[in-house]
């Protein structure tokens, strides 16, 4: 057998790993030989002995193969030329990006390895930061983020900046409308592109509501959905109100949009007025009413109420007017079975002398900083903001924020009908513990534990102006 | 001595026998020891996963206690670890001793029906309690309102003052299948001998289960209970599954924390420290537990 030297070339992993497994085999055939040799039982047995533990020792030896050449065959997409990219992108709940994603698999099948990985709510922040620590061998390419989640992945460092792409390609950032990158904009750096607008509305049951001889209002102010909700509660068996659990900060986040106005709410999203004020109390007690007047469904545990229970006691005619987001909103609605609903503007959960604004903003893709190809997944990137995928994703009911996209859904217009009231920034942008307290504990929280929830909230609000 | 007893064996030998061990040494090494001793030194560090670290000394243990929402998670640890045990052993015991009364088939036909939740995943298990306590259309609150006690309904995993012990309940019953099976399996082990000369002597099955059964499969209890506390304390699944911490964080527990400071908030440092502290305590109530059943242990 030929020495290394001998070679003009070093061997590769496998050809180390082929060697020691076959010495391997040398020192198990020579134990079996000199097992023969002996006479003595004791020692038979001794020599079995060694012999299994010997034969269990090379089985993981060949696991260890196994896997080692697993790994190899991985990359043999690099050496053929084509590149692995990694789409985080399979979204049940909207299959218009999956469709995307597997749109921009065929259309790069000839260039890029395109992965499509499942994307989770919960679990797509784990997944990402998870593939960071694993380096560049285990990222992720192109990822999807709503349009609160952002900060939270710039805190750690793990998003790729765009702003060099969309400057060297104006053609390509001039697609977007006005304003689409506000939620998306961080120091004057752009780090995601966004691909639909987001925004709550309230899907009506126009049965309940007649049989409580309501009339639907396009868009109602506080009092008069007060009225409606009294008047449902007092002529029919149905709950006025639902909402789930993870969409219920909605009501806090319109109260405080529509609270305070131009320069006055800039000074409340930079966390210059103090939890303490007046207007930021009466949004909270608004809130706080419509779980203690028993009008969200189903009453006694509202604050835990899932999706799924809503949307069934929807379709049951047990709710008169449901929260729902503009996406998913025609998906709803034929689930439900339900031939008489209509689409209502959110309320403005405090009285308000202006039209009631909404909160919403654009879900992105975006870029994680540890890409191993950053070229190939801007260039990914485009293909799945560009004319053909944009057009899909709007035929298929996502309002999206590009300029000259046309629809043929006939209810785009209605899921879009308030794109113009949305209120993109809001003040959990300060820290990403605002966000989650805002999103997760402070409604209940204040049912729970009245004003010590504000002096929380306050806390985390010093903290973050302190800290910038 | 050492020397000696190399010599004896040979180098040859104990080299093989090195070599033999390397590969499980190795996989231990990777997926246990590393981890254990990078936590406990990320403890002291402020990382949030992709910058450089910075040392913190003892800081994140003390923002640990400063912190209510994240000091209150350690104890809820507690609380579910607790009543989860106590419930998986007291029926996991129960279940044992009446199985091994009853004749061999319908005992395994026992066996099966109070082991087989626990061959269920948590989760699973989880999503289905969250519609049998569904406040609404639950079919427990159906069931008391039905039996006449439709004033004992709930929202079950809404309510801050009940959620955790819920839980805890619920996750005490489905461990208790597999309780009953380690604890059915060191009572088969018994001599039968020793049960039938104390029935000579007039014992009552009661009189035999305290005076000879469990005396001896106490190293059993022992080992049981040791599990049943390392699994309660790590709860995560099953909260995770049936309230995701709500409502708010009333049932946020340790480990839920511990993903929410790392992965939300990048704080991995504190994360560590959590998972430093929830160690320190699970194994402080591990030994107390043991304590408390110490004794003579008999042989069988």
């Amino acid at each position: 057998m030929k020495g290394y030297d001998g070679r003009k070339e070093k061997p590769t992993e496998r050809q180390c790993f082929r060697w020691f497994f076959l010495y391997f085999l040398q020192r198990i055939i020579t134990i079996i030989k000199s097992s023969n040799n002996t006479n003595s039982r004791r020692k038979k047995g001794m020599k079995r002995k060694r012999l299994m533990s010997s034969l269990l020792c090379a089985g993981l030896v060949v696991s260890l193969l196994t896997g080692c050449g697993q790994g190899s065959d991985k990359k043999e997409g690099e050496t053929s030329g084509k590149e692995k990219l990694v789409l985080m992108l399979d979204v049940s709940d909207s299959p218009a990006i999956g469709k995307a994603a597997k749109m921009a698999k065929e259309h790069f099948a000839d260039k890029y390895d395109i992965v499509i990985k499942e994307w989770s709510l919960a679990g797509v922040e784990k997944a990402v930061k998870t593939a960071a620590a694993g380096g560049a061998d285990s990222s992720i390419d192109i990822a999807f983020a709503g349009n609160s989640a952002l900060p939270n992945y710039l805190d750690a460092d793990l998003i790729l900046d765009l702003t060099p792409y969309l400057e060297e390609d104006v053609q390509w950032a001039d697609r977007w409308q006005d304003g689409a990158f506000v939620t998306s904009t961080f120091d004057e750096k752009t780090y995601a592109v966004p691909f639909q607008t987001v925004y709550p509305m309230l899907l009506v049951n126009d049965d309940v509501m007649k049989a409580a001889g309501v009339d639907v209002k396009d868009c109602w102010t506080w009092e008069e959905f007060q009225d409606v909700c009294k008047t449902i509660v007092d002529k029919t068996e149905a709950y006025p109100f639902g909402i789930s659990a993870d969409w219920a900060p909605w009501l806090l986040r319109t109260g405080f949009i529509n609270a305070f106005e131009g320069e006055e709410y800039d000074q409340f999203i930079n966390g210059e007025i103090p939890m303490t004020n007046e207007k930021v109390k009466e949004v909270m007690d608004n809130a706080a009413a419509m779980y203690n007047a028993n009008y969200c469904y189903p009453g006694d545990g509202a604050v835990s109420a899932t999706l799924d229970q809503i949307n069934a006691a929807f379709a049951q005619g047990k709710i008169a007017m449901m929260g729902c987001v503009n996406s998913i909103a025609g998906k709803t609605i034929e689930a439900s079975g339900l031939k008489n609903v209509s689409v209502v503007t959110m309320p403005s959960f405090i009285h308000t002398d202006i039209d009631t604004q909404e909160l919403g903003g654009n879900d992105s893709f975006f870029i994680p900083s540890n890409t191993k190809n950053p070229e190939a997944s801007v260039e990914v990137l485009k293909y799945i903001t560009g004319d053909e995928v944009a057009s899909m994703m709007a035929n298929e009911g996502v309002v999206v924020p590009q300029n000259n996209i046309q629809s043929n859904d006939p209810n785009y217009e209605l899921y879009s009908k308030d794109v113009k009231r949305t209120v993109p920034y809001e003040f959990y942008s300060l820290s990403t513990e605002i966000n989650d307290y805002l999103q997760n504990s402070l409604l209940v929280d204040y049912l729970y534990s009245g004003e010590s929830a504000l002096d929380n909230m306050q806390k985390l609000i010093d903290e973050a102006t302190a800290a910038k | 001595m050492t020397n000696q007893r190399v010599r004896k064996l040979g180098h040859k030998q104990v080299g093989i026998g090195i070599l033999f061990i390397l590969p499980s040494f190795i996989m231990i090494l990777i997926t246990l020891v590393i981890p254990v001793v990078w936590n406990f030194v990320l403890s002291f560090f402020e990382w949030n996963g992709n910058s450089v670290m910075q040392f913190l000394g003892l800081q994140n243990y003390i923002d640990i206690f400063t912190t209510k929402t994240t000091s209150i998670t350690l104890w809820r640890s507690m609380l579910v670890a607790m009543i989860s045990t106590v419930i998986a052993m007291v029926l996991g015991t129960l279940y044992a001793f009446i199985i091994y009364r009853v004749g061999k088939k319908e005992g395994s036909i026992y066996r099966f029906i109070f082991f087989s939740p626990a061959m269920m995943p948590m989760t699973v298990i989880g999503v289905l309690f969250t519609f049998i306590l569904a406040s609404d259309s639950g079919v427990f609150n159906a069931v008391l309102q039905v039996i006449g006690l439709g004033n004992l309904q709930h929202a079950w995993l809404a309510d801050p003052d009940l959620v955790l012990g819920v839980i805890a309940i619920i996750q005490g019953w489905l461990r208790s299948g597999l309780i009953m099976m380690m604890i059915f399996a060191a009572i088969i082990s018994v001599p039968s001998s020793l049960l039938e000369s104390s029935k000579l002597e007039g014992a009552g099955y009661f009189a035999q289960v305290r005076l000879i059964i469990l005396p001896l499969i106490k190293p059993t209890l022992q080992m049981v209970l040791s599990m049943m506390m390392m699994w309660g304390f790590k709860t995560y699944d099953m909260v995770y599954a049936m309230t995701k911490g709500g409502p708010g964080e009333f049932s946020y527990t340790a480990p839920l924390k511990m993903m929410q400071q790392g992965f939300t908030f990048n704080r991995y440092g504190n994360a560590a420290a959590l998972g430093v502290l929830l160690t320190i305590i699970v194994s402080l109530f591990i030994l107390f537990a043991r304590k408390l059943l110490e004794g003579e242990v008999y042989e069988l």
